[in-house]
């Protein structure tokens, strides 16, 4: 199993901010459960289609941190309950109307390849 | 024992208690005697609780075979601390992680039918009757024990659970079996996550704090690690706001690993900052019941320790694995006479009204039984800083009374920390730091108040209140925080100067020195005590060299060993279906002759031979990521190890220990894993475990790879004395060889491997340590240099290894 259980790292995920925006596609995240590090954020699946690194940012406290650009040596820090943007920069058609499978995948130093694998409908608002 | 509580503290026998409570593991620091010493030290330290797994496999090493017996015996522990007047937190698991070799479970019980190992597979939940059933029995046997000992206050059902899923029958089944036993005291569970994993399942709420878990990264800049107990109230008060908020484990050192950083840097990278800060916060944070983790620290003998640990479980903490006071103990013992001082069982976050600096944090706490408030100042900068008017050094954090009253005065504020306090009916001494940077604010009975430096010398005292029999009275005392370290306090009494002290009085000293002591009768006094015994080296030489591991030479007669089934994809047979779990593992078969390459995969350490002929010796241990990483080693083999028929090929396997099975599945399968030749043969292998130890005179014929070191020695007389703390190290730093095993008069107390570990001296137990004594040391790694028997043995013939007292501590 991995080393948090997936219904915690669930949580992590704010339920409902999958959307379209003019890069491509955004939802947002929420550390609600402790401090962590994430030292590469390896890719991010919506259904079929899978975003590379070149395609992800995270955009958190006002500053956009590329994903080809966060290593061992450049992690990204995600304080308990701090906020932030994943935002997937490619304009493509795999969004869907009804319920979407979101995965992301990432490194953590102490656990390494962590996965979370999730559900949220488009939100359109 | 009358456990009751409320959502600020435990309730007991009608009195709010603050549980100070530290972790020893009894399966890692042996005996009687050497627990009398360890909570004795905790008790003298101001601890009142200890904290003690039970480790299943500890006392069920086969089915239906248990060992209460010896230093096994729980039910002499349980009295230990009940002698000494401490509580006792049990957690029978039937899982305790602890870097255990299987977080504890038996070996035996992964082969068992239908059992699931604490009822998941990956992370997800699949309830097993089997599994029930056999924990049922685990705790049929240890809780009518316990069951007997009133100084028990709390009970942990399993550790660390959690399921993908979040299930909690099973945690509520294990609930159910404690009350079935008639244990009345408050049932909890830790929560690895803080996530409120079950909290409404259990009586009290209870999670780990571990903010320093990387050496490699520096816990002094990454300070977000603390975010959690940083926000500790306002995080578990959402899942449980009926209980007190309690820390069952909370970081007083941390663990190296095989490939570590060795527990002298840990130590020091912790420094006595680490506990301070981790303390001081969870009391900022109304924590009532804290556990540190470790308090002492301890050794893996036999095969207790998981594939992640070596041999020394110092854990860096307070009481070394040694039994020496560190001095993160010293600095734990200042908080816990702070506590003993002004019960803090009451408190309530309020309001800062004080602007806080950057990487600073402050909280205040409203104190409903002292009436008072506290402030609590923390400064994570890298120089000195001020908050609120308190100078605090760098990674300093302080607990300040405001409004507090006294006897015959009133702190008003105060910049310096109080250490603690003596009182009788109507008198008090509070010993206060001295702090050449801060004053305290102090209004006399009259409401005249008066700001004093606290730049002062130890003892220099200021006195409130009528100098007659009538009255209150309140002194001030100042001591340095060099004083304090040394200071003890024992029955409202001080003893200054001292190593450390028992209970029953008994202080202890290195070298000549002058001891101070304190009592309200009788003021201060001195004494002088000058300690006769002396440090001890007792130098091993001319060992008796033998040769062991006949199962190496071609010809052995190996077929009443198991068998095994090399598979089709040239996996192996696990060890667990041939009832194999030993840390060494022999594997025999035949092999042809036309075999030019192997492809081998093995867990940990293993070395292959052909017809007598080591062809590789490899140590394929590698960590990472939370779990031992397999290496496939792909090997030329040279054609003249051949015979023209019967080739023998004989793999011996070290395994480390099982997977502590925090993260990962535990029954992960050890020994040779897969084999498979260019000539894909199945080999009928043939398994068993451990090595042979029988004594062999040297003889050309024999294969010269594992040898045996054998010295008798004897420790003199006085060390074993009861007025005498002496620990005996045994220091291979200048052995020339790089991988051993260690028995000392045959139980096995170490693994040296000087690759993997940042270990060269091995504690010998006093559990296992006898006046006349003897040591063997199994040594199976060489210079490829070393090519027969005779070399080998001239090579070992010198080689030198010290006996000798770490510490030496003469009781008076």
């Amino acid at each position: 199993m991995a080393v948090v259980p997936d219904f915690l790292i669930k949580r992590v995920y704010k339920k409902g901010s999958l959307r379209s925006c003019e890069e491509g596609i955004e939802f947002d995240l929420k550390n609600v459960l402790g401090p962590g590090v994430i030292c590469g954020l390896e890719y991010v699946q919506i259904n079929d289609y899978k975003f590379t690194k070149d395609a992800i940012s995270f955009i958190t406290q006002g500053v956009e941190l590329f994903a080809n650009s966060v290593s061992e040596i450049n992690p990204i820090r995600f304080r308990l309950g701090q906020e932030g943007t994943m935002r997937l920069m490619e304009q493509v058609e795999c969004l869907k109307n009804g319920v979407n499978k979101i995965i992301i995948e990432f490194l953590n130093p102490e656990a390494g390849r962590m996965k979370i694998t999730l559900e949220d409908n488009l939100n359109i608002a | 024992m009358d456990v009751k509580f409320d959502k600020y503290s435990l309730i007991v026998g009608g009195e709010r208690k603050f549980l100070k409570s530290g972790t020893l593991h009894y399966f890692r620091v042996f005996g009687e005697d050497e627990w009398k010493d360890r909570l004795s030290k905790m008790k003298s330290g101001g601890y009142n609780c200890v904290d003690l797994y039970l480790c299943w496999s500890f006392h069920n090493p086969k089915k239906d075979i248990w060992d209460f017996e010896g230093y096994k015996n729980i039910r002499t522990l349980f009295q230990v601390a009940k002698d000494l007047n401490m509580f006792i937190i049990l957690r029978p698991g039937p899982y305790i992680n602890a870097e255990v070799s299987a977080g504890g479970l038996p070996y035996w019980l992964m082969k068992e039918k239908d059992v699931v190992l604490r009822n998941r597979i990956d992370g997800d939940y699949t309830y097993s009757s089997a599994y029930m059933e056999h924990l049922k029995n685990w705790y049929g046997k240890v809780l009518p024990i316990i069951k007997d000992f009133d100084n028990l206050i709390a009970l942990q059902i399993e550790n660390e659970y959690s399921t993908n899923g979040g299930e909690n029958e099973y945690i509520k089944e294990l609930y159910q079996i404690v009350r079935s036993y008639g244990i009345n005291v408050p049932i909890f569970h830790n929560d690895a996550y803080i996530a409120g994993l079950y909290a409404d399942d259990v009586d009290i709420y209870a999670c780990d704090i571990y903010p320093y878990i990387n050496p490699k990264t520096n816990w002094r800049e990454e300070t977000y690690a603390f975010d959690t107990l940083d926000n500790l109230e306002e995080v578990v008060r959402m899942f449980k706001d009926t209980a007190p908020l309690f820390i069952a484990e909370m970081q007083s050192g941390w663990y190296d690993k095989w490939l570590g950083y060795g527990y002298d840097y840990i130590r020091e990278d912790m420094g006595t900052s680490h506990i301070n800060i981790m303390t001081k916060t969870a009391l900022s944070q109304g924590v009532t019941m804290f556990n540190h983790y470790m308090c002492a620290g301890g050794t893996n003998i036999l095969d207790m320790s998981s594939d992640e640990v070596y041999t020394s479980y110092d854990f860096a903490s307070p009481i070394s694995e040694l039994g020496v006071i560190k001095d993160n103990f010293k600095k734990a013992k200042e908080i816990n006479y702070f506590l003993d001082a002004f019960n803090l069982t009451q408190t309530e976050a309020d309001e800062c009204d004080f602007e806080v600096e950057q990487n600073c944090y402050a909280k205040v706490r409203k104190d409903l039984i002292n009436n008072c408030k506290w402030l609590f100042l923390r400064n994570f900068n890298t120089c000195e800083t001020m908050i609120n008017g308190v100078n605090l050094d760098s990674f300093d954090m302080k607990i300040l009374p405001q409004d507090l009253k006294l006897r015959a005065c009133t702190i008003v504020k105060s910049g310096v920390e109080i250490f603690t306090r003596l009182e009788d009916k109507d008198r008090e001494v509070v010993f206060l730091f001295s702090d050449e940077k801060n004053s305290i604010t102090i209004e006399d009975e009259n409401g005249v108040q008066k700001t004093i430096s606290a730049d002062r010398e130890d003892f220099e005292g200021f006195f409130y209140g009528m100098d007659n029999d009538c009255g209150k009275k309140t002194t001030i005392v100042f001591v340095t925080r060099k004083t304090a370290q040394d200071c003890w306090k024992l029955n409202n009494a001080l003893v200054f100067g001292a190593k450390f002290v028992y209970p029953n009085g008994k202080i202890a000293l290195e070298n000549e020195t002058l001891v101070k002591t304190f009592d309200l009768k009788n003021g201060f006094c001195e004494h002088c005590f000058t300690p006769q015994i002396q440090p001890k080296r007792i130098k091993l030489t001319d060992f008796d060299v033998y040769f062991c591991a006949p199962e190496i030479e071609p010809g052995y007669d190996y077929s009443s060993w198991k068998k095994i089934k090399h598979n089709e994809d040239f996996s192996l047979q696990d060890t667990f279906s041939s009832d194999v779990y030993s840390e060494f593992v022999w594997y025999k078969g035949q092999i042809s002759n036309k075999v030019r390459e192997i492809a081998i995969s093995a867990r940990h350490i293993f070395a292959i031979y052909i017809n007598g002929f080591e062809i590789l010796n490899r140590n394929s241990y590698k960590h990472d990521n939370l779990a031992t990483i397999d290496e496939h080693i792909v090997l030329d083999v040279n054609p003249s190890v051949f015979r023209d028929c019967d080739n023998e090929i004989t793999v011996l396997v070290q395994n480390l220990g099982f997977d502590r099975g925090f993260s990962n599945n535990i029954g992960s399968p050890r020994g040779l894993i897969y084999f498979k030749t260019d000539t894909n043969e199945l080999i009928n292998w043939h398994i068993r475990g451990r090595i042979t130890l029988d004594k062999r005179e040297a003889d050309d014929t024999q294969a010269p790879y594992l040898a045996c070191l054998e010295k008798e020695f004897s420790i003199p007389d006085e060390y074993f004395d009861k007025n005498v703390f002496a620990p005996f190290v045994l220091d291979m730093e200048k052995t020339p060889f790089r991988r051993a095993t260690i028995f000392l008069n045959d139980v096995k107390i170490g693994r040296y491997i000087r690759h993997n570990a940042n270990q060269s001296k091995f504690y010998l137990p006093k559990e296992f340590l006898k006046q006349n004594n003897e040591i063997k040391i199994v040594i199976w790694e060489k210079s490829h240099r070393i090519k027969g028997v005779w070399d080998f043995k001239n090579y070992l013939k010198d080689v030198i290894i010290n006996v000798e007292t770490h510490k030496v501590y003469q009781l008076f």
